[in-house]
């Protein structure tokens, strides 16, 4: 066997070398093709305009008037958070879904929270009926909607908007997953 | 027989066969990541509508008017700004700085607040409020104007109305109208995420 490899001109380091380089680039390039055909796929960055468009609406059109954006109007947004779609507002359907524009696959959370100094722990405002203003504590209607939002596992797109309500700054926060 | 062949050389013709194909099929299909500037459009539009929002409110509430007369007359400065005319890193002591301050502080965003008004040649001049540097990319201006009337008062440090009126010589903007109207100032705000 030795002889045959001496006489034909090739060794054992020979054949290493060349099988190594060969199934390396193979690999290379067959990852290469997987990694290139993943973005055809759908994308967690696809929700992201969406979720803006979505807080862009409910900001400036859908629970207020469009002529004054970003200040809402306290009957039309205490009715959405609660569940209605009375006729003289802007929005209409039964589900939070529908009245946003989203397709029903899609999971929302919308909610209104105080505008402190680091938004995730400002407070959910809701509104107090016998008083008729917004507050934080002792309320009827709280300013959230949609489902829960998941635990860690599941990657979630938020958006947000800064907006005024009876009097109160708030942050509009929408989250899609 | 004596057979000159090489297994590296092989391996190597192959490899590289392999892999000019795969490019040449790329150059063809032009596969790609999507274009800076369509996957980062709502970064703009959520930096635009928040600052929108934030000016909305401000000016609900009379802070913007009152922080754009919060100025110190002698010292042709706003209220405590240290050298500068305008604040470079904190936001302004007033009603609208804490608004700014609550809604971009702490959410990694720069913002630039600049008021633009009109001199007497017909020119515009500008006004610096708050200046934290160069805006980066994917940065959102929002505008809105105030007017102020000729019987607009100066604010002081404390946040109330003293009994100095605006004229050229104790504000920034001159009077540009002959009627009671004062001037229109054009307060613009930048933001970026730095």
């Amino acid at each position: 066997m030795r002889s045959r490899a001496h006489e034909r001109g090739q060794t054992t380091i020979d054949f290493v070398t060349g099988m190594s380089v060969f199934l390396l680039v193979l690999i290379g390039v067959l990852v290469f093709l997987s990694g290139a055909f993943e973005p055809v796929g759908a994308a967690a960055q696809d929700t992201r305009p969406t979720a803006d468009r979505v807080a862009g609406s409910l900001s400036t059109g859908l629970l207020g008037d469009p002529a004054t954006p970003y200040l809402l109007g306290t009957s039309c947004t205490v009715d959405f958070f609660e569940g209605t779609s009375p006729a003289d507002c802007r929005y209409t359907g039964s589900t939070v879904q529908e009245r946003v524009g989203l397709d029903s696959t899609t999971s929302v959370n919308i909610k209104l929270r105080e505008l402190t100094d680091s938004h995730t722990d400002g407070d959910l405002l809701c509104w107090d009926a016998d008083a008729e203003e917004v507050t934080t504590t002792g309320c009827d209607t709280t300013f959230e909607v949609g489902a829960d939002p998941p635990g860690d596992s599941t990657a979630t797109v938020t958006a947000e908007r800064i907006v005024r309500i009876d009097g109160t700054d708030a942050a509009l926060i929408v989250e899609l997953w | 027989m004596v057979r000159g062949q090489v297994h590296t050389l092989e391996a190597i013709t192959a490899s590289l066969l392999l892999v000019t194909s795969v490019l040449v099929a790329l150059q063809l299909t032009s596969v790609g990541p999507l274009s800076a500037s369509t996957s980062t459009q709502y970064l703009e539009t959520q930096q635009q509508g928040t600052a929108e929002g934030v000016l909305a409110s401000a000016v609900e509430r009379g802070a913007l008017r009152r922080a754009v007369l919060f100025w110190h007359s002698s010292e042709e400065s706003f209220h405590d700004t240290g050298e500068k005319s305008y604040y470079r890193s904190k936001a302004p002591p007033n009603d609208f700085g804490d608004l700014l301050d609550r809604a971009f502080g702490s959410k990694g965003i720069a913002y630039n607040v600049a008021i633009s008004y009109q001199t007497a040649a017909d020119e515009r001049d500008t006004q610096r409020m708050v200046y934290q540097g160069v805006p980066g990319d994917n940065a959102a201006t929002a505008t809105r104007t105030v007017v102020l009337t000729d019987d607009a008062h100066l604010y002081d440090d404390t946040g109330s109305r003293t009994g100095t009126q605006v004229s050229g010589s104790n504000f920034y903007a001159g009077d540009t109208a002959s009627s009671s109207v004062y001037t229109v100032l054009r307060v613009e705000v930048t933001v970026w995420r730095v």
